[in-house]
């Protein structure tokens, strides 16, 4: 597998990561190295029946319902938080 | 109080005796964080008010007579593992000025025994690389020769207790990140079952194969350790329960008419000189002991490396989503919309490995690239699990070296593929979820690590068969710093 410049850039844009044009020929370089190691999975002939997942897998569960959170460990929370108003977060405008 | 002199357990008969304080204990280590970590760089913040606090009141309940096996105990913390009130910074930029808001569940139940926070270490950037070249706060030196890496990425806890800077240390390991530097720094390093301890409070790389570590000076102290932090918790939804009778029932395994498995697959890989003779040695040492060699079988192994970085790469583009500086991390400046401040709060916000990482990962996710790399890869992991039950079958437990060659130099490993090589041993354990533990063996002057795996949960049968080891091995040198 080689991935183009456009592969890479198209590939960060999903990632929203933003790369220099040295940044896309680098990565372009190691990743084409990475993915030639990683294509030897393409070979291998497995069994059939073999699942993703453990089949003895249960889920956990736990009511619906709001857990409080001791109220310093919140302001602390909000306070990690570049910007923030009271109990809320400030981000840009999503609609102009 | 000579620091190399001490583990847990001697230390435990001299704070129970009184005969030092855990104040006293606090300070020396303290002093000697001091003294070496402009040199070694194992630690990125030392809490020392914190510390000595908890150590007062650590004394206070050993007078009153508390008895509790870590009661006392200076330790550190890998810096992707939350402590409230002190930064947690994951070796990144983006998290640089991060205070966790509460702590990881193995901190609290450190906490909550005695054990004594001294800060936190080092490592590379969200625990991605096998050096701690990859930390965004400069790497750590390996305490043996501070020209080489002290492998990763825990590597400023496995350098710190090396250089006798805690009594233990906790890491995390998601394909060797405790074993590795365990390895190159000559301690022994701990990764616990998938399951076993909780990751609720560890900033997520791999969901599906990251768990918290245990870096110590040997296996029993990493076992003391382990019966505090593991349990089941309800904030992590993939813990269990192991009874005691459950957790005791391996507990005084011995050598003596085992099945020890060499898997026949591991021979192709090229071992150092050094490497090879240490795990020769290692292999008398077990017959010695009375256990008889078997070859097994691990077919799939070959392609562990391989499926672990589809696998790998897949969850951290998805868990590294969620660093968007809008909850946390640092707002960049000047952005003109809220997508332009997503993209460049993560370009300077990460480092060149995570995007790499970020990258391969949301191409192995996308659209017409899924089934070719990430479904196969999750089958041959699968296939790896099926592997090793089967293995298993045959043999107690199966012995590899921890890492093809001892500790490299800086810069010696700038091909990302030739780093992700340095996995090698470790990652089919991670992928497989395993319990597994490096013991070290020096060799010249630089250690070497030898790996055990044993089945799921049988956590008790590792460890006590890695403390035999070290009886055999025996008293190791340490490193001159």
């Amino acid at each position: 597998m080689i991935l183009s410049e456009k592969d890479i850039k198209h590939i960060a844009s999903l990632a929203r990561l933003e790369l220099t044009d040295r940044e896309v020929q680098q990565y372009r370089t190691e990743l084409g190295g990475i993915l030639r190691y990683v294509d030897q999975l393409q070979k291998v002939r497995l069994k059939k029946n073999i699942s993703r997942v453990e089949k003895k897998l249960l889920n956990v569960l736990r009511s619906d319902v709001v857990l409080e959170w001791p109220e310093a460990e919140r302001e602390q929370a909000l306070h990690q938080a570049p910007d923030h108003q009271g109990r809320l977060l400030k981000v840009k405008r999503i609609l102009n | 109080m000579e620091l190399k002199e001490l583990t847990i357990s001697n230390v435990r008969t001299k704070l129970d005796s009184q005969e030092i304080t855990a104040v006293e204990l606090t300070k020396a280590y303290l002093k000697q964080i001091k003294k070496l970590n402009r040199k070694l760089k194992a630690c990125l913040t030392v809490d020392e008010k914190g510390a000595l606090t908890a150590a007062l009141a650590a004394d206070k309940r050993i007078t009153a007579g508390e008895k509790n096996s870590l009661l006392g105990i200076p330790f550190l913390a890998k810096d992707n593992i939350m402590t409230k009130g002190l930064k947690t910074t994951a070796g990144s930029k983006i998290l640089e000025k991060y205070i966790a808001p509460y702590d990881a569940t193995v901190i609290h139940r450190l906490k909550e025994a005695g054990a004594i926070l001294l800060g936190k270490t080092n490592l590379d950037e969200f625990a991605h690389g096998s050096s701690t070249e990859y930390s965004a706060f400069g790497p750590t030196k390996n305490p043996w020769d501070i020209s080489r890496v002290p492998g990763g990425s825990s590597g400023g806890s496995a350098a710190a207790v090396a250089a006798d800077m805690c009594l233990f240390a906790l890491g995390t390991d998601t394909g060797g990140s405790v074993r590795h530097p365990a390895a190159f720094c000559g301690v022994t390093g701990y990764k616990p079952t998938y399951g076993l301890c909780s990751r609720f409070g560890l900033i997520a790389m791999t969901s599906s194969t990251d768990v918290p570590g245990i870096l110590a000076k040997n296996a029993s102290d990493a076992q003391v350790v382990l019966k505090t932090i593991m349990g089941i918790d309800k904030h992590d939804a993939t813990t269990v329960t192991l009874t005691q009778a459950q957790f005791n029932k391996n507990i005084n395994f011995r050598f003596k008419g085992k099945k020890i498995g060499i898997p026949k697959e591991f021979a192709t890989i090229t071992l150092s000189p050094e490497v090879r003779k240490a795990f020769d040695s290692t292999i008398a040492l077990i017959k010695k002991a009375g256990g008889k060699i078997v070859s097994v079988s691990l077919p799939l192994v070959p392609y562990a490396v391989a499926a672990y970085y589809i696998i790998t790469p897949s969850e951290i583009s998805s868990n590294l989503g969620r660093f968007d500086a809008l909850r946390f991390g640092t707002a960049p400046k000047g952005s003109k919309n809220l997508l332009d401040y997503y993209v460049q709060a993560r370009e300077k916000g990460f480092g060149p490995e995570v995007k790499r990482r970020i990258i391969l990962g949301t191409f192995a996710l996308s659209a017409g690239y899924v089934d070719a790399y990430y479904r196969q890869a999750q089958k041959i992991r699968q296939a790896i699990n099926t592997d090793f039950d089967q293995a298993f079958k045959k043999c107690d437990l199966i012995v590899t070296p921890s890492t093809p060659s001892p500790a490299f130099k800086f810069g010696a490993k700038k091909n990302p593929l030739a780093m992700y090589l340095e996995d090698i041993f470790s990652v089919p354990a991670s992928l497989a979820g395993l319990p597994a533990i490096s013991i070290p063996i020096v060799s010249k002057s630089l250690p070497i690590g030898i790996q055990l795996i044993g089945s799921r949960f049988e956590d008790s049968k590792v460890l006590a068969a890695a403390e035999e080891l070290e009886k055999y091995i025996g008293l190791l040198p340490k490193p001159k710093i």
